[in-house]
Parts: structure tokens; sequence; C-alpha cells
């Protein structure tokens, strides 16, 4: 538990809608990407402090992007660029000040972490609770698939099939069909695939 | 956001050894950094950490990665919430075959009409955001005075991605419906915290016409205009701020795209009001061509008055 963290976070002034909008232009560089640069620098920061072990990656990725913001309000310019390097140097300052934090605190309670001595919640064996979480995914992952269009729902199920041993082939051909690169397909099907996941999540949520 | 030079490519089977944590210090640093700083790099990653989560869900990792999966991988909540998600989401689509065209979970759709869903959807973006992201952000550049809206932290990006998928999950049916919502004068669609005033400056002609000017009030964080452009013959530009009594330069921005507009190509921007006085302004606006070289595309004065 990391509960000067959270009071740190809290205690911070707040960022004003027009620093925001600087910060979106900033990381569009020229570009009008309506939020998607932003969306996928913060996804970007938060696997990145996730796994350098941190436990609380949301907190530091809007850590990160808030401290450019003040940045770039206070200097109107950051000359160092392409932004997304800029981005990284900022998010090792933010680790390595989280790291010297969670040194000089004391443990609130003692929080085992699944692994080496623990099995992962998913491969204990299933409870009525959790097999009531699971309907509920099955529920909700049915409910978004539904939202999706057609040709997106096609596109992720074939991608991700089985394809015992001729994944690679297949994704190839599909690629050839659609008359783009592997990497501009596997890119595409990530993006649906993590609009699923959150889609999901905001469902369980709600319910 | 860039790609990557080749002396910073890196190997697919990398990228799997830097998920599983068996990289080395220095080679796992070097990931680190492209996994943020390389487009290519993150779009890679993240294809391979999708692979690799669905390979363990279907059993098909080797012993070794499997135990590096399970003592590594998994030590992460939100990695776990990775794992949980894929193993509805692979049943899902084994279930069925690798047939797209009937993807249900338990061989029965949810018996909803295209039509309703787009509604559903139009109403649910009009009344829980009350402005879609893409309007939210075209409104954005038409402001003139700057007004303090504190954004939660911990909210923005949650909120901004919710937005945007329920932008990218309404297909275009459900757009053209909100629009047509919207101009039959949906009174949900305006929000009374956005100004709706754009300071437009018109490029300087030789007939004088009177100055353009701009009231900032104390505490306002930027000035946004929109500069409208005679062609849009360039692929970026260059906006220079000058205080024309000095010719001091007060403040400069690069590599700004043109926007189509309706009729009229602009450019927008946002000009940080603590670097404006009350006087007068001239701004420069510098196309850049394919090659690289610089020519001046427009001029625009304007005059600023604090209060």
């Amino acid at each position: 538990m990391h509960v000067l963290i959270q009071e740190a976070f809290r205690q911070e002034p707040s960022f004003t809608k027009f620093a925001f909008n600087r910060l979106l232009e900033w990381l569009d560089d020229g570009e009008d990407s309506r939020g998607e640069t932003y969306l996928d620098m913060h996804r970007r920061l938060v696997t990145y402090f996730d796994r350098r072990g941190r436990p609380s990656p949301n907190e530091l990725a809007d850590e990160t992007l808030n401290r450019i913001g003040k940045t770039l309000e206070r200097d109107g310019i950051i000359e160092t660029t392409p932004p997304a390097r800029y981005c990284y140097v900022v998010a090792r300052f933010v680790m390595l000040e989280d790291i010297r934090r969670e040194r000089r605190q004391v443990p609130l309670e003692f929080e085992p972490r699944a692994g080496a001595s623990g099995m992962p919640a998913a491969a204990r064996t299933e409870t009525g609770d959790l097999f009531a979480a699971r309907e509920q995914r099955l529920d909700c992952l049915e409910c978004c698939l539904q939202k999706l269009a057609p040709d997106q729902r096609d596109l992720i199920v074939e991608y991700y099939r089985d394809g015992r041993g001729q994944r690679i082939e297949q994704r190839r051909d599909m690629a050839k069909r659609l008359g783009i690169t592997m990497n501009a397909l596997g890119i595409r099907a990530c993006r649906i695939r993590g609009m699923l996941e959150a889609c999901v999540a905001a469902c369980k949520k709600e319910r | 956001m860039k790609g990557l030079a080749l002396h910073e490519s890196v190997h697919d089977s990398q990228l799997v050894r830097y998920l599983l944590g068996l990289l080395s210090d220095d080679e796992a640093e070097r990931v680190d950094q492209l996994s943020i700083s390389s487009d290519e790099v993150a779009s890679r990653l993240r294809i391979a950490e999708d692979d690799l989560v669905d390979a363990y869900v279907r059993g098909t990792l080797d012993e070794e990665a499997a135990g590096r999966f399970v003592s590594f991988y998994l030590s992460s909540e939100r990695r776990r919430q990775k794992v949980k998600f894929a193993r509805t989401f692979v049943a899902a689509i084994d279930q069925r075959g690798g047939s797209p065209k009937s993807l249900s979970l338990r061989g029965t759709t949810i018996p909803r009409s295209r039509t309703a869903w787009r509604l559903a959807a139009a109403a649910a973006m009009l009344l829980v955001a009350g402005l879609s992201l893409r309007e939210y952000l075209r409104l954005r550049t038409d402001l003139t005075v700057a007004q303090s809206v504190s954004i939660g932290l911990s909210n923005r990006a949650s909120e901004l991605e919710r937005q945007l998928n329920d932008a990218h999950l309404a297909d275009a049916e459900t757009a053209r419906e909100l629009e047509r919502t919207r101009a039959r004068g949906s009174a949900g669609a305006s929000s009374p915290s956005l100004p709706a005033i754009a300071l437009v400056l018109l490029p300087q002609t030789r007939a004088m016409g009177p100055i353009a000017t701009i009231a900032v009030p104390d505490g306002a964080h930027f000035v946004e205009l929109e500069l409208q452009l005679e062609s849009s013959d360039f692929a970026r530009y260059q906006a220079v701020l000058k205080d024309p009594g000095t010719n001091r330069i007060v403040w400069r921005r690069d590599k700004i795209a043109a926007r189509a507009g309706d009729r009229i190509p602009t450019v927008a921007l946002s000009i940080p009001a603590t670097v404006l006085k009350s006087q007068h302004y001239s701004l420069e606006l510098n196309g850049t061509n394919a090659s690289g070289e610089s020519e001046m595309a427009g001029s625009y004065v304007f005059q600023v008055v604090r209060r």
C-alpha cells in the first residue's frame, strides 16, 4: 500500500482544460489525432510503469503527462523532439522518484503478490464467486461484441483464432487480402481488442 | 509520434523475452525507452503481448515460458486482468471455430436491431457526454478567452478513452444520427461551459481595415486564434509572434498542420496568455514545402487588451 503516493497526487493543483488542450496539441506534433495520440501515450506509460513493477501505474502515467502539461503551460514550448522521447525522459524521473518514495515509507499491511509463492487468481479452483464473475464477463463481452461493426468483428475473429501452427501464414494471407501490411493489420486488431477490453471493464463496473 | 532508426531495431523474440522478464537490465531499459518513444516498437510490443497472453490461455507455451509467465508476467494486477479478459475472449473466438459471421458466446445473439443500437448509442453520447469528443475537440479551437476548468487527474484518461470508445463503437450511421440530432437543435449538444466565441484573423491586405482586438482577462491561460489562409499550399506551417515595436520574437510554434475547414483552410494556434501584453502584435505564418524550404504564407495583425 502506498498511501503517501495517493496523498501526494490528491494535493497536486488541478490541471486546467487549456493546459490539457495544449498538451494534446504538443503530443499530436502537427497532426490532429483527436485525442488518440494522448490515449496511446497514456497507455504506453501505464504499461511501462506496470512492467517496472510500480504499484500505481495509472497515477504515475497521469503524473508524467501532468508535469509535461505544466511545463508547456509555463514555458509555451518544449524543445526536445519528438514528444514521445521527452515523455520517456519525464517518465523515468517520475519512476525514480516513486521508487525513492516507496523506500522511505513502511508498508501499512503485507500484501502478498501472486507469482512464485502463490498461484494467480485465474488458476485457482473456481469458487461460486469466480464462476459468477466469469459469467458476468461473458455477458459483458457478448454485449460489447454486438456493438462492433460487422467488419471489425470479422477481423478480430479471424486474426485471433487458434491458428494451430499456421497463425503467421493466416495473418499474412489476411493482410494481403485487405491490402495492408502485417504490422498495420496487427495494430488494427490490437485496437479493436483494446476497445473490447475497455468496454468489458466499463460494463463490469456498471453492473 | 515517430518511428525508430535502424540501429534501434528490436527483434520479436526480444520483445517476448522482455515481456517475460528475461532480458538483462541494459537490454530491458533499451526496450523500455523504445516502447514509449517508438511507434513501431510500441505497436509490435502490444501485438506480441496479446499473442503471448493468448498462447498462455490456450496452453501452447512451452514449460519454461509458461513458468516465467506465471512467476513474472502474472505478478501485476493489470496483467492478471488482461489474462482474465483473454480467457473469455479466446473462448469466444475458439468456440466459433473461426467463423466470424456467427460470433456469439452462447449460440444466441441479443435481439437488438442495428437501428436501435444506433439510436441508443447516439442518445447515450448526447446524454452522458453532453458533447462528443469530436465536437469538443473542434470547439476548443474556437475559444478566445481562456476559462479555467479543473479536470480531475485520475479521470482524465479514462473519460477520454470512454468517449473515444463510444465514438469508435458507434458506426458511421450513428455519427450521422448524431449530426441530425444536433441539427435539430438538441439542447444537450451545447455546453454552457465552452464559450462559442472565435477570434478569426484574416490575412493582411493592402486595404487597411480595423485591427482585430482581443480582450484577455487576468487568469486566462491561453488565447486561441484561427488564422484563415488564402490557400493551403504547404504541409506544415510555422507561426512567429512578434512585437512590431522592437521586432522581437515573443512566441513561436513549429510544425503546425492546416485544417481544411468547410471552404477556407485555416491554422489553429494556442498562445500562452502569459506572453501577451496590452499592445499590437504581428503574426507571421511561414509555410514549409516538401523539400523543407520555408516561405511566407501570410501575415496577421491584432491588438491585445489585458483586463
